[in-house]
């Protein structure tokens, strides 16, 4: 008996029936997250650009417009990485 | 008195539109991933397990996401204030070493044995008893963290935004009832990893602008103006630093028992891993998950000895709204302006939800697999489990609100935690490392050992705490030491029964027993993703950190 069998019996009443139905993860988690973080970015930016915050508590630093800008681009490489992993076809 | 009133009027945040847009928008995305996830959950395993299908990233940062929940900033960042950069070992000798023990040594066990939970690996190699005393334990533990979660979330918003107390427990339950019924595991790992990101995101400005603000590093260590807030190792010969505790306690209490207790036996984290689509990826995970690790202490750390040099009252006052817990919040009320501090608002939001949801998602699989499964209803067909774990995930979100409700009743929330680990997970430790590196460990040996083990943290507590029969110091050297004393007896006791009673057979401990496993063949063939590679360059980054600050 070779050891991934006897792992199998072992685990036999453990696993029955808990097979997974779908495997692929077509909806890519970089994908939804990296537009996440680049949509916060931009709110942030687009504040920074046109809103009335007092930026004397961060030393006069536009910290709204740089930090937004980071994060848009940030979330944007993000969400264009998870866009290319889910049209190219599996390689496994 | 006047002077912490006008301290308070003086840090009133100024919440605008735009703080509530950003809220608003992690709302609608979590919201958003749980109904796209919905039409995929059609068996037990979807819900309970992502069905195996998760890339290594993904588990390895929401096995790092799940670890670093809100409890742990907020505590992190007020031992910082409290103990200074000592408190980054929590991190380093405190984590790591660990963590790479459990990807290279325990995953191969974990995954390799098909098991769902820790408990059902507990069953394979021990007994149904076993089981479920830890079953019962474990599902405890989850409940009464998540409800810690919920309530310090709860405290939080309610000094900063003004929300009512009751209204923020009951609003932040609903909320995470409706994303785990619709979207299972999954949607609890998609919200970590987006969480672990969110954090970063909150946190790093934080950092940036009080660094820039003090003057630098330099500037902060002539700010704070105690050096023994600012060496790892330097004061640690002696018991004489803020911690109070030498180089050897250090190591073998944290570094060992504390830290392996909770990396290799707590379900909420191995949970992540299980979730990886193959083996390779479930041993990647906690190994991905040293590097964020490593580098957080700048994230939570920093922020703590800055708001020190700002606010030098916290900690000095009563309640918890001028406690050193409060270290974080006030220091982004302090930096950050309108915009900003909506996104640092949701970072700590996002962090309470998923300590929340993976604490309910954890006792959910519990519950279900190892208790309703065994005891109450074994043959049900997998669509009656899977609607059962929606069942229970109301009824788990219930009951943590009345574990919110009892949290009232603890003074600092990080004693409630620490009291929790050491009598759960201290002398589990014992009963995994046993059961795993010696073969001759029998059934009954693993199981009075740790019935031993975690009675007797038990009464070690409740002696100390409410009968004053005995004193281990304070708060943090007594669970470090009642941690320690569980470990040891259940340690002393499983060998004691095993020596007396019947081993299993060996043919059924293959793969579950070390010496009886036979090495696996390297799976990996892209170098960057060999474990040892990984690991290697982990201790390599945690020697050079510690050198640094030593």
């Amino acid at each position: 008996m070779s050891q991934k069998d006897s792992m199998e019996n072992l685990s036999q009443q453990d696993s029955q029936g808990m097979e997974p139905s779908v495997h692929s993860h077509k909806m890519s988690i970089a994908l939804t997250i990296g537009a996440t973080i680049a949509l916060m970015g931009l709110v942030l930016f687009l504040y920074g650009l046109f809103g009335p915050a007092d930026y004397s508590r961060s030393d006069g630093i536009n910290i709204n417009l740089w930090w937004g800008l980071v994060m848009l681009v940030f979330g944007l490489l993000m969400a264009i990485g998870g866009y290319i992993s889910v049209r190219r076809p599996a390689t496994h | 008195m006047f002077a912490l009133a006008s301290l308070q009027a003086r840090e009133a945040p100024n919440v605008g539109w735009v703080d509530y847009l950003i809220i608003g928008i992690y709302f609608v995305v979590t919201l958003g991933i749980g109904f796209a996830l919905r039409t995929r959950m059609k068996s037990a395993a979807d819900f309970f397990l992502s069905g195996r299908s998760l890339p290594s990233w993904v588990t390895g940062l929401a096995f790092v996401g799940a670890n670093l929940g809100a409890l742990e900033i907020l505590g992190m960042g007020a031992n910082a204030a409290q103990y200074g950069i000592l408190q980054a070992h929590f991190y380093w000798i405190g984590a790591i070493p660990a963590m790479i023990f459990v990807a290279i040594f325990m995953m191969p066990f974990y995954y390799g044995s098909k098991t769902h939970s820790v408990p059902g690996f507990l069953k394979l190699r021990y007994n149904e008893p076993t089981r479920g005393f830890n079953a019962v334990t474990f599902g405890i533990l989850t409940l009464l963290t998540s409800g810690i979660n919920m309530y310090a979330a709860a405290l939080v918003f309610n000094v900063l935004l003004g929300w009512s107390l009751n209204a923020c427990i009951w609003l932040a339950a609903l909320f995470i009832m409706v994303y785990i019924l619709l979207g299972g595991l999954t949607s609890s790992i998609y919200n970590e990893t987006l969480q672990f990101f969110l954090i970063v995101a909150g946190l790093l400005p934080l950092t940036i602008l009080g660094l820039i603000n003090v003057g630098g590093w330099s500037g902060l260590e002539a700010k704070v103006n105690n050096p023994a807030f600012f060496h790892l190792w330097a004061g640690t010969a002696t018991n004489n630093n803020p911690f109070g505790v030498n180089f050897i306690g250090i190591v073998l209490g944290l570094g060992f028992v504390l830290s392996f207790g909770y990396w290799c036996t707590d379900f909420l984290v191995v949970q992540r891993a299980l979730a990886a689509e193959n083996m390779a990826a479930a041993q990647r995970t906690p190994l991905i998950a040293t590097f964020p690790k490593l580098f957080f202490p700048v994230l939570a750390i920093a922020p703590g000895l800055i708001i020190l040099s700002v606010l030098p009252g916290l900690g000095h006052g009563g309640g918890f709204e001028n406690s050193y817990n409060m270290a974080i919040p006030f220091a982004m009320v302090h930096y950050f302006p309108s915009g900003l501090l909506g996104l640092g608002l949701t970072a700590l939001l996002a962090a309470f939800m998923s300590g929340m949801a993976g604490n309910v998602t954890a006792f959910n699989t519990v519950w279900t697999y190892d208790l309703y499964r065994s005891y109450i209803r074994r043959d049900a067909p997998d669509t009656h489990y899977l609607w059962m774990g929606r069942v229970v995930t109301v009824v788990g979100i219930l009951l943590s609100i009345g574990a919110a409700y009892l949290a009232q009743g603890f003074n600092s929330i990080m004693d409630y935690v620490q009291v929790l680990f050491s009598v759960v997970n201290a002398p589990l430790l014992a009963t995994f490392l046993l059961g795993m590196f010696w073969r001759r460990t029998t059934p009954w040996g693993g199981f009075w050992g740790l019935i031993v083990g975690t009675v007797s943290s038990l009464f070690l507590w409740v002696g100390e705490q409410f009968l004053h029969l005995f004193s281990f110091g304070s708060s943090e050297g007594s669970s470090m030491w009642r941690a320690l004393i569980a470990f040891v007896i259940c340690f002393v006791v499983t060998i004691a029964v095993s020596l007396f009673t019947q081993p299993k057979p060996e043919v059924e401990l293959k793969g579950l027993v070390y010496s009886l496993t036979p090495k696996v063949e390297a799976v990996e063939t892209v170098w960057y993703k060999k474990p040892l590679v990984l690991a290697a360059a982990a201790l390599v980054i945690l020697v050079v950190l510690n050198i640094i600050f030593w």
